[in-house]
């Protein structure tokens, strides 16, 4: 447009290509690579590769590692889902009091998972918050505290931002008309909300959905701090601990593939959604 | 109307519940850093665990600071040609290009730390340096400052441009002197997003960082880990908290909702 030359802005295009290359593909792509070698071999300048060896051992020994991180941040999602589409749904159609209030709180989860694994901790603990629910219902901090159940209460707290982001955002482009239509013809306000509202805002719910997984994935301090021996047998929390104290990169890099292969998926399905969306 | 009653009821316990869950943690850090308790039980309110912080962590929250103010301004200089291009020119592959640009917010930052650690102690020779520190956060946070920077000149009319260039200014003029201040409230809130994330993260330094500099995120990670409840790691939480919190009010009086380029709400 403006009779541009094309050249004009590849060039200013460039360099942010030239910076993700090296600053992320590369990276990234080396991490695939290191899978392939020994060991610290690779950092150290003389790769060794063993081909598929670091893979058999995720395998044998990584095999629960892998689930747990499938399933926790999956759990989470769904959470996210219940508690968030009933949230979108109020903020975009009905009228709330301190709607405002409402708005600026879901921006606290972008503050970073180190305050919401390390505030949960503290609340979760004796002299925290949750005191006089353990005395009403009997139970001590031991169930609740480094199970599964604490890790995705986490995981949910902190996506839920993105589900109602999302959601909200395909609920908005719903035309209200077409319900008053349903209603008009008959309809329940329930049938109204199951037949019309529901399946026009699902690809924004579907989306917010995988987004709330693929985020959980990464997720480090969460499962760390609230999971226990158990509940923090995820990915992350296994290539930090295999890189920065054992230093066995090739096993990590393995392991890290993994998690890449897993939020390419997630984010290629994000961007199909919204795209059928648009 | 009588029938409604129950349904409001349960409607604001339902939002009252929400905000509990997402507000709490951070009240609560707030509140054990602020009181303490004696061996008789009672609770007193003092700034004594502030005080306990020592002068390390408070430089390490001035370099937090100057970090992520650096990573901001390298990541718009690289990112405002991009998104001048991705608002205003229509060409293949453009959706592409978009997903690949916006890929690297959603890359785990534990999956890029250890690539960008293995690549900068073995081609780079970036590891541990203070450049290699900007331009490592500054890739993984690069979506955040082009998303707003394409929402807000997506919506920018081309007739200023067009008048001012009628007018005989120079492509450069242009930029300065009307493309920038029209689109004044998406810099600004790439700016918050891109320091807030930025200020916050203690994985990518922990990675590619180093003992060399102190960064407050970092130290409050290894804090968590070693001391856990003491008064004082709730205390440091709280300073880097509030740092992060005053940004982000400021970001809201100033810029409001309009231009968050589908981040926050």
């Amino acid at each position: 447009m403006n009779g541009v030359p094309k050249a004009s802005y590849i060039l200013l295009v460039l360099p942010t290509i030239v910076y993700l290359v090296f600053f992320w593909l590369i990276p990234l792509s080396s991490i695939v690579i290191i899978s392939f070698t020994e060991g610290e071999s690779f950092i150290l300048g003389r790769p060794r590769y063993i081909g598929l060896q670091n893979y058999a051992a995720v395998i044998e020994s990584y095999a629960s590692t892998v689930r747990n991180t499938i399933i926790l941040p999956l759990s989470a999602a769904l959470i996210d889902f219940i508690a968030g589409y009933p949230l979108a749904y109020l903020l975009v159609r009905r009228k709330v009091l301190l709607q405002n209030v409402l708005r600026a709180s879901l921006l606290f989860p972008y503050f970073g998972d180190i305050y919401v694994s390390y505030g949960l901790w503290n609340m979760f603990l004796p002299g925290g918050v949750f005191d006089a629910l353990y005395s009403i219902t009997g139970l001590s901090y031991i169930h609740v505290l480094y199970t599964p159940y604490a890790v995705v209460l986490g995981f949910s707290i902190f996506t839920l931002p993105f589900m109602v982001l999302y959601t909200s955002a395909s609920l908005s482009e719903v035309d209200p008309s077409i319900e008053e239509a349903a209603h008009t013809l008959g309809a329940s306000p329930l049938k109204t909300f199951l037949k019309v509202t529901l399946p026009l805002s699902a690809p924004g719910a579907v989306s917010g959905f995988i987004a709330c997984f693929g985020w959980n994935l990464g997720g480090y301090l969460i499962p760390l701090l609230l999971g226990g021996v158990e509940a923090s047998n995820v990915v992350t929390v296994k290539v930090v601990h295999l890189t920065l104290q054992l230093h066995n990169y090739g096993l990590a890099a393995s392991l890290a593939t993994i998690l890449i292969a897993m939020t390419l998926l997630s984010t290629y399905f994000t961007f199909k959604v919204t795209k059928v969306a648009g | 109307m009588a029938f409604k009653h129950p349904w409001i009821i349960i409607k604001y316990l339902y939002l009252a519940l929400i905000v509990f869950l997402i507000l709490s943690p951070f009240i609560f850090i707030f509140y054990r850093s602020v009181t303490y308790r004696t061996y008789e039980g009672t609770t007193f309110v003092g700034l004594k665990f502030y005080s306990q912080i020592t002068p390390a962590y408070w430089r390490a929250l001035v370099n937090s600071l100057i970090v992520g103010l650096l990573v901001s301004t390298i990541d718009f200089v690289v990112a405002l040609p991009a998104a001048y291009v991705l608002a205003k020119y229509e060409f293949k592959f453009k959706k592409i290009l978009t997903a690949i640009l916006v890929a690297p917010m959603f890359t785990p930052d534990v999956v890029a730390g250890v690539g960008l650690a293995s690549t900068y102690i073995r081609y780079y020779r970036l590891y541990g340096t203070f450049i290699g520190t900007l331009l490592g956060l500054a890739s993984t946070s690069y979506p955040m400052m082009l998303l707003p920077l394409f929402a807000s000149l997506r919506t920018l009319d081309p007739i200023y441009e067009d008048a001012a260039k009628t007018l005989g200014a120079k492509p450069l003029q242009v930029l300065i002197k009307v493309v920038l201040p029209l689109i004044g409230p998406g810099i600004f809130s790439g700016f918050v997003l891109t320091f807030v994330w930025c200020i916050n993260n203690y994985l990518l330094p922990l990675f590619i960082t180093g003992p060399a500099i102190d960064l407050l995120a970092v130290k409050l990670y290894s804090d968590i880990r070693w001391w856990g409840l003491l008064g004082r790691v709730a205390a440091e939480a709280s300073a880097l908290q509030i740092a992060t919190f005053a940004v982000t009010l400021l970001y809201l009086k100033t810029v409001g909702r309009r231009y968050q380029g589908g981040f926050a709400l």
